[in-house]
């Protein structure tokens, strides 16, 4: 009898399961309120997780291996006052670009808005490249914004963030991609991620484009999540494809294996005028 | 294994999976922790805690990841049963042999996640039977490991119970076997 109810019980836990994965598949990705609940929920575990190892990082870092700090402070005492003079030298550049722009009645360089947040936690299982970070509803987050780092693209906010807490697919995921361009010949195509969780390729560039190994390739802005010109990796080969497109590999600008800190695009001027709502 | 114990050991796989070993490594690590919880689970308390701590630990993963919610609860739960039924049948008791049954239940995990997503059109999951290869070593060892941290815990839990026995020491097995 026991056994029987154990049966069932089984039977009952692989149809909900069954039901889960067909409403997703059937409707928009992730389910709304339970989904977003229990993120939240295990967001914070990761949270509490990944601030204790970063204090014990810190008080390792600020503490412990204080050995040739002394020395250290003054070689950067140094490079601050190398920088210094290099940035008043830039600012002499910005301030001249600025009066060109004028003159020829050019479009000012448009600034994004961005949200610092901090990588809290990894993807759980290793089949998918998706990052935790620290910042959620609470802070502005939706989904599909996109998350840039000074090195370049990072990936895009996915399913419905918690209150501190979203979800980030790396551009490097099997299921990510952007609209690209090469930055030497404009030549647009779309950058997708390999399969290998590692790096990217670039697809949709016809045979007949002059693409080489070494170009550099960045957003074209063209899929309304990331801003035109951000730095995606450079190309490391290129091949003649079978059908009309060429086959092109590139590594990533950004690394992800280190990934501690991103920025999160909140508003961008261009696509906003342009009246792309998100 | 109690219920209590088992949902906190899945806990704690998954948040060591997505943090921890983060953190340490700096990269993604191909193992599968919560998967080698399940086993060890399922070949402690039955299929019965195979299917609860899988379908717990799965979800759990599902949320965390960039998958299908669902996919990753349905595949440990099918595997946790499994082995679990395995482990009622088959003498599973020396590290070495949980070990090997952490390496079949990692092949049979791989077998239904991959699967399942081939019926799916809308998410496909990185890697191949490389990936799949070095996770069922991996899995094996780390279960060898958890085994090896786990052991004195357990003795001295047992020593504890008998000096006050009761009903509330009593495990999954002796809840729901026939």
């Amino acid at each position: 009898m026991k056994r029987r109810r154990a049966g069932y019980l089984v039977l009952g836990v692989l149809v909900a399961h069954l039901v889960v994965i067909s409403v997703q598949v059937d409707t928009s990705p992730g389910t709304s309120v339970l989904h977003a609940v229990t993120f939240g929920l295990l967001s914070e575990a990761q949270r509490l997780v990944s601030s204790t190892v970063a204090a014990g990082r810190d008080l390792w870092d600020g503490y412990v291996s204080l050995r040739g700090a002394h020395e250290e402070k003054i070689e950067l005492q140094e490079q601050i006052a190398r920088l210094q003079l290099r940035l008043q030298a830039q600012d002499a550049l910005v301030q001249q670009a600025h009066s060109l722009e004028r003159l020829l009645e050019l479009d000012r360089t448009v600034e994004l808005m961005t949200l610092s947040a901090r990588v809290i936690g990894i993807d759980a299982t290793p089949w998918f490249r998706t990052i935790t970070v620290d910042r959620g509803l609470r802070d502005g987050v939706e989904t599909e914004l996109a998350v840039i780092a000074p090195g370049g693209v990072v990936g895009r906010v996915v399913g419905t963030p918690g209150m501190r807490a979203a979800r980030v697919q790396l551009i490097i995921d099997r299921n990510a991609a952007a609209g690209a361009l090469v930055e030497r010949t404009r030549v647009p195509g779309v950058v997708v991620g390999a399969g290998d969780g590692m790096s990217l390729r670039m697809e949709y560039v016809s045979n007949l484009e002059d693409v080489q190994v070494g170009d550099t390739i960045v957003t074209s802005g063209a899929d309304g999540i990331y801003p035109h010109g951000l730095t995606v990796g450079t190309v490391t080969s290129v091949r003649r494809g079978p059908s009309l497109y060429k086959t092109i590999d590139i590594e990533p600008a950004m690394e992800f294996d280190r990934l501690e800190h991103v920025l999160i695009v909140t508003h961008d001027e261009r696509l906003a005028a342009a009246g792309d709502v998100r | 294994m109690s219920p209590a114990q088992a949902a906190l050991a899945a806990a704690a796989a998954v948040t060591v999976q997505t943090t921890l070993a983060w953190s340490v490594s700096g990269t993604v690590v191909n193992l599968d922790l919560p998967l080698v919880v399940v086993v060890l689970a399922a070949l402690s308390g039955g299929p019965l805690a195979g299917l609860w701590t899988g379908t717990a630990t799965g979800l759990a993963q599902d949320v965390l990841s960039g998958g299908i919610v669902g996919v990753s609860g349905l595949c440990k739960c099918v595997t946790g049963v499994a082995v679990g039924l395995a482990g009622e049948r088959l003498l599973v008791t020396t590290t070495w042999q949980r070990s090997l049954m952490a390496a079949a239940a990692t092949l049979l995990h791989a077998g239904c996640f991959f699967g399942t997503y081939a019926l799916i059109p809308t998410a496909t999951p990185i890697g191949g039977w490389t990936e799949v290869a070095a996770q069922t070593v991996a899995n094996a060892v780390a279960a060898s490991i958890v085994i090896g941290a786990v052991g004195p815990v357990r003795r001295w839990q047992r020593s504890g119970q008998r000096q006050r026995p009761g009903p509330a020491a009593e495990g999954w097995r002796s809840r729901y076997a026939p």
